[in-house]
């Protein structure tokens, strides 16, 4: 099923099948979104948990035309895990350290990788710091336009430029 | 009309996906991914590409837990809560509005009726099926202890999901049916259901189709008790289930005026 179907049957049944077959697709990313911003393996699961059940509880006020159910999802991750930094389960002194989620993404020689997973390796690996600063910014950080503008010193239409051929030197597609 | 391909360039997709555009914005982005095809393909390979950095960036290791521990957590909450909303009770109100209205068109389908009511009576097991009218039904309030089975049932590829439709009575109900075939058993899920009135209960028919023949699979009276979800024994070669309300203590024969909801199996 195509997940915008997948999507409507669980806001409007809350299928449970429905809601698995979501949470196969995105939990992955999702933990790898919040522990790149958290850095604590068990701290992760548990936000991820909490982010699911947010989902759950509050499927009904996301609104298609407002945004990807992919970016509202993102959007509960990122939050979920910056309100944890600033809870007292956190860790002082993992506060401040904001590597770019490229960084975490090293040889594949512990794991076993798809022929596409391989390739983003490769690209990833010639992709130039401009390109990384600016898709860990917006996506993955959670930067509006205009803040990715001032933190990286670059005209607000850039990003929208730049954005755009960044992800493009990555493409991937979901027909392959 | 935009042109799609400069629209793809200017980068205005993956601040959308990135859920950086204004309000107005991304309304107008939504408008046009419902009209170009292109433009959504784009948007879902710009997801594609986020979903696989973030997860190579996770480390191996770092596993989440598995789904169940979040079914748990989720489907507990929903037991605990008695979800009697006022809309259940105006959707309810309607219908009945509706079936006054509705019933004269029905006398037009009497000959069907009659065809099912006469199906019933050759049938030869009447007597074990009226003994299994009640007897039948294990109403199961899903509690832990049985839960992780029911997960496993619920994940089974060998598990049918029906989607029971709102027919004319009642429009807007629905209901889900869960069922094994090789192991018989099944779970219907009467969430979309209206409350069912005093002196009344839904009962559910497995048919076959060619000739059409219900057979009850019980009455659900732990709906009216409040449990969601029921579970049944259907060791019947079914190729739609329905759901009809009858008096209390269930019918031989289902009142086609009071069918709620309806869904044919997919299994050949």
């Amino acid at each position: 099923m195509d997940v915008d179907d997948l999507v409507i049957k669980f806001q409007q049944e809350k299928d449970l099948v429905a809601y698995e077959e979501l949470y196969k697709m995105y939990h992955k990313s999702m933990l790898g979104v919040i522990d790149n911003i958290l850095k604590d393996e068990d701290l992760s699961k548990d936000v991820l948990q909490e982010v699911f059940i947010k989902v759950w509880d509050n499927i009904e006020s996301y609104t298609p035309k407002r945004g990807r159910f992919f970016t509202w999802l993102l959007n509960i991750s990122r939050n979920a895990a910056i309100d944890k930094t600033r809870s007292k389960d956190y860790k002082i002194q993992k506060r401040n350290q904001s590597l770019d989620i490229f960084v975490n993404i090293s040889v594949p020689e512990d794991r076993e990788v798809s022929d596409e997973e391989k390739t983003l390796f490769d690209k990833v690996k010639k992709m130039s710091e401009k390109c990384r600063k600016i898709i860990d910014l917006l996506f993955y950080k959670g930067y509006t336009q205009r803040e990715t503008s001032e933190e990286l010193d670059i005209p607000l239409g850039t990003v929208k430029t730049r954005s755009r051929s960044c992800l493009n030197s990555l493409k991937l597609s979901i027909n392959k | 009309m935009i042109n799609v391909n400069e629209y793809i360039e200017s980068g205005i997709l993956e601040l959308y996906v990135a859920g950086t555009l204004n309000r107005e914005d991304s309304y107008e982005v939504y408008a046009n991914i419902q009209k170009y095809p292109e433009l959504k393909e784009h948007v879902k390979n710009i997801e594609h590409t986020v979903i696989k950095i973030a997860e190579l960036s996770k480390k191996e290791s770092l596993k989440s837990y598995p789904f169940t521990r979040l079914m748990h957590a989720v489907t507990k909450k929903q037991t605990n809560v008695v979800p009697i909303k006022l809309y259940s009770y105006m959707g309810w109100a309607a219908s009945i509005a509706l079936t006054v209205g509705i019933i004269s068109l029905y006398t037009n389908s009497n000959n069907l009726k009659e065809n099912l009511t006469k199906q019933i009576a050759n049938n030869e097991l009447l007597d074990e099926q009226r003994a299994r009218l009640q007897g039948d039904v294990i109403a199961k309030n899903i509690d832990l202890t049985t839960r992780d089975e029911v997960i496993a049932f619920l994940s089974s590829s060998e598990t049918i999901k029906v989607n029971l439709a709102g027919q004319t009575v009642a429009p807007e109900s629905y209901a889900n049916v869960y069922w094994g075939p090789k192991t018989n058993e099944m779970y219907v899920d009467l969430k979309g259901l209206p409350p069912a009135p005093q002196g009344k209960v839904y009962q559910l028919w497995s048919l076959t189709l060619n000739p059409l023949t219900p057979t009850s699979l019980g009455t659900m009276d732990a709906y009216n008790k409040g449990d969601r979800y029921i579970k049944v024994s259907n060791p019947n070669k079914s190729e739609a289930f329905g759901i009809t309300l009858e008096p209390a203590g269930g019918s031989e024969s289902p009142t086609l005026e009071q069918l709620y909801t309806l869904g044919v199996t997919k299994v050949s």
